[in-house]
C-alpha cells in the first residue's frame, strides 16, 4: 500500500495560494491513483490535471483535510475507471502487455532482470484486467484502499456508512482474489 | 459482561470485522470485543490470520500496478503545467492582472488527452547560453531564447558551428510568425540571501563542498523568478513576412494558425563564489570581483504546453521547412529531439566538448584551453545544473560538479 500523505492544515478556498498548496500536497496521491488504475503515465498525468482543474473551477465544500482528500480521490477514481473501461474496450490485456513499455511497469523495474520485468508486466496487466471486471463499487473500494485511504475517507468518497466499509472491502477483496487466481490458473494452463 | 454482550461475543465474527481488525480500523471497544472473541473461538482464531493474509495478498498484487519511485513526475513540474492550463483556459489571472492568453478563443482548447506537457530547456538554455555567452560565445543567447524552448531537457548534445556567422545564421525571429507575450516573464537576476533563495525555489539547493583552487569563499545568490512566455502562431503574419522575403510559396500548415505554446518557468538560482566584490556589483559582473570566477546555476526544467491543433513537432517541422536558412540552423533544429529531450549546444571549434557523467547523470563538459574556461552541464530529476569556472582542467571541474550537496 502506498504510504499515506501527511495531513497538514487545509486552506479552504481555491485562491491562487491555496490552490498551489492543495496541488502540491495532493498531486502525488491523485497521480498515483490514476496511474495505478490506468497503468499509463501520460493518461495518469492528464487525469490528475483534470481532477485539479475541476477542483479549481468548483472547489468542494470540504471542512477537513480528510474530506478534501476524499473528494479528490473520488473524482480521480471516477475519471480513472472511465479511462480503464476505455482501455478495456480498445484492447485485450495481452495486446496491452505487448504494447506497454517496460518502464511503465510498477515497482522497481530498473533493478530486476528482463524476465522478472516481463513477469511483473504480465501480472500487472492481469491485476488491472481483473479489477476492470469487478463491479464499479468494488473497483472503487479496492483502489481507494490500495492508495492508503482510511475507512472514514473511503466512506466519505463513496457515500457509504463508515461502519460498512470493512464488510464492503472484505467482499471486494474476496471477489478480486477469486477472479484473479481463476484467471491466473487459466492463463497458466 | 451483560447478556447482550455475551451473546454478541458468542457469535462468530464476519469477514468485514476481521478485515477491519486487520486494517486497524475497528473502534477501540469493538476491537476489544473482537479480540476477546477470537481468544475463545477456535473458528475465528483460524479465520483471522487467513483474512489478514488474503487482504495483504490483494494489496501486494495492487502494488504491482505502480507507480514506482522513479515513475512519479515532479510535483513542481506538474504544477507549472497546471498553471499553464488554467491560464490557457482563461481561468487564472496572471500576475499583472491580464489574461496572457486572451487571444485564445473559448472552447478552442483541445480535449484533455491531446494536451501534452513537455519539460523544456528554455530557461536552462538561457542560463546555459548566458554562461557560455559569458565565457565563450557572445550572441548565443538569442538562439537559446528563440529555439531551445521547444523540448525537454534530458541531455545535451554538442553541435559544431562556425563562429564567423554564428549569430546571424542561426537566429530566426519568431515574432515574424506570431505574437509573443513575455511581459510576465522575469528576464533578470535579483540578488538575494541564501534563505530567500531557498524559500523561492521548489527544489533543494545544492552547493559545492569542494571548490577549485583560487575560488573565493564569499557566496552570492541571485534569483530568476521565472514566469510565462506565450507564443501564438499567426498564419497571416507569417504569410506576410514570407512574401516580403520572396518566400510566399512556402506552404504553411493550416493547423498552425492560432496554435499557442505557453512556457511556464519556475524560479531558478545562480550562485557565485568570489573573494571580494565592490558593493552593489551584479552577479554577472565577473571582471569587477576578485578571485577565480565560479558559478553554479540550478534551473527547474520549465514546461511548455501546446494548446490548439498543432503539436510542437509540427511547429518545429515548419521552421525546418523554411528555405534560405543556414544548414547550421537546420542542423540545430533537427537535433532538437522532442522525444529524448536532447538539447543541441552550439559549440565553436576552439571549444572542446565531451560527454561525461556528472553527479551520476549524463552531461557535457565544455573546455576552452585557449582562455582556460570550462563548464559542465547536466540534468537530473528535472533540475538542470551548470557549473562553470575559469579552468580547463576537466578533472577539477568534474570533481567540483560531483561535490554538489
Amino acid at each position: 500500500m502506498l504510504s499515506d500523505i501527511e495531513h497538514r492544515p487545509l486552506v479552504a478556498s481555491a485562491d491562487e495560494g491555496s490552490f498551489e498548496g492543495v496541488f502540491t500536497r495532493y498531486y502525488p496521491l491523485v497521480y498515483a491513483l490514476a496511474y495505478r488504475c490506468t497503468g499509463r503515465s501520460d493518461e495518469a498525468g492528464d487525469i490528475a490535471q483534470e481532477v485539479f482543474l475541476r477542483f479549481y473551477r468548483v472547489p468542494p465544500q470540504a471542512t477537513s483535510p480528510g474530506e478534501l482528500r476524499a473528494w479528490l480521490c473520488r473524482v480521480a477514481t471516477n475519471l480513472s475507471l472511465n479511462a480503464l473501461r476505455a482501455q478495456q474496450r480498445r484492447t485485450h490485456h495481452e495486446e496491452r502487455a505487448a504494447d506497454t513499455t517496460i518502464q511503465e511497469v510498477g515497482g522497481d523495474g530498473a533493478q530486476s532482470s528482463p524476465e522478472q520485468q516481463v513477469l511483473a508486466l504480465e501480472q500487472a496487466a492481469l491485476v488491472r484486467d481483473v479489477l476492470a471486471g469487478l463491479p464499479e463499487r468494488q473497483q472503487t473500494y479496492l483502489l481507494l484502499r490500495s492508495i492508503g485511504l482510511s475507512y472514514a475517507e473511503i466512506a466519505q468518497a463513496t457515500g457509504v456508512a463508515p461502519a460498512s466499509v470493512g464488510s464492503l472491502l472484505a467482499r471486494a477483496e474476496r471477489e478480486f482474489r477469486r477472479k484473479y487466481y481463476e484467471r491466473a490458473r487459466t492463463t497458466a494452463e | 459482561m451483560n447478556e447482550q454482550e455475551q451473546q454478541q461475543n458468542n457469535e462468530c465474527l464476519d469477514m468485514g470485522t476481521l478485515v477491519s481488525l486487520h486494517d486497524g480500523e475497528l473502534p477501540a471497544d469493538e476491537r476489544e470485543q473482537a479480540l476477546g472473541h477470537i481468544a475463545t473461538c477456535p473458528d475465528c482464531a483460524a479465520d483471522e490470520p487467513a483474512a489478514s493474509a488474503s487482504s495483504r495478498d490483494v494489496y501486494n498484487l495492487f502494488s504491482l500496478l505502480g507507480p514506482g519511485e522513479g515513475e512519479m513526475p515532479l510535483t513542481v513540474t506538474a504544477l507549472a503545467a497546471m498553471q499553464a492550463r488554467l491560464e490557457a483556459e482563461g481561468l487564472r489571472e496572471n500576475r499583472r492582472g491580464t489574461k496572457t492568453l486572451a487571444l485564445l478563443k473559448p472552447g478552442s482548447a483541445r480535449p484533455l488527452h491531446f494536451v501534452k506537457q513537455r519539460r523544456v530547456g528554455w530557461l536552462a538554455a538561457v542560463v546555459a547560453a548566458a554562461l557560455i555567452a559569458l565565457l565563450l560565445l557572445p550572441n548565443a543567447s538569442a538562439l537559446a531564447n528563440q529555439f531551445l524552448a521547444l523540448f525537454q531537457v534530458q541531455q545535451f548534445q554538442p553541435v559544431d558551428v562556425n563562429p564567423q556567422n554564428f549569430s546571424q545564421a542561426l537566429v530566426l525571429d519568431i515574432t515574424k510568425y506570431g505574437d509573443v507575450d513575455q511581459q510576465d516573464f522575469d528576464t533578470g537576476l535579483q540578488p538575494m540571501s541564501e534563505a530567500q533563495v531557498r524559500q523561492a525555489i521548489h527544489f533543494p539547493l545544492l552547493l559545492p563542498s569542494h571548490l577549485p583552487p583560487g575560488v573565493g569563499q564569499t557566496v552570492r545568490f541571485a534569483l530568476n523568478s521565472g514566469g510565462r512566455v506565450t507564443f501564438v502562431f499567426r498564419v497571416g503574419k507569417a504569410r506576410a513576412f514570407l512574401k516580403q522575403n520572396g518566400e510566399g510559396a512556402v506552404p504553411i500548415p493550416a493547423q498552425l494558425n492560432g496554435a499557442t505554446y505557453t512556457i511556464t518557468i519556475q524560479p531558478s538560482v545562480v550562485v557565485n563564489y568570489v573573494k571580494s566584490c565592490p558593493q552593489g556589483t551584479g552577479i554577472d559582473a565577473v571582471n569587477q570581483c576578485s578571485g577565480v570566477p565560479f558559478y553554479v546555476a540550478e534551473i527547474s526544467s520549465p514546461v511548455v504546453q501546446g494548446v490548439g491543433n498543432a503539436s510542437l513537432k509540427e511547429l518545429r517541422d515548419f521552421f525546418i521547412s523554411l528555405p534560405g536558412k543556414s544548414s547550421q540552423m537546420q542542423t540545430l533544429l533537427r537535433d532538437i529531439d522532442l522525444n529524448t529531450g536532447t538539447v543541441p549546444l552550439p559549440i565553436p571549434p576552439q571549444v572542446n566538448a565531451q560527454h561525461v557523467t556528472a553527479h551520476g547523470a549524463p552531461g557535457v563538459l565544455l573546455t576552452d584551453n585557449s582562455v582556460s574556461l570550462g563548464a559542465v552541464l547536466w540534468q537530473t530529476h528535472g533540475i538542470i545544473y551548470v557549473v562553470a569556472t575559469a579552468t580547463s582542467n576537466a578533472t577539477e571541474l568534474l570533481d567540483t560538479a560531483n561535490s554538489l550537496r
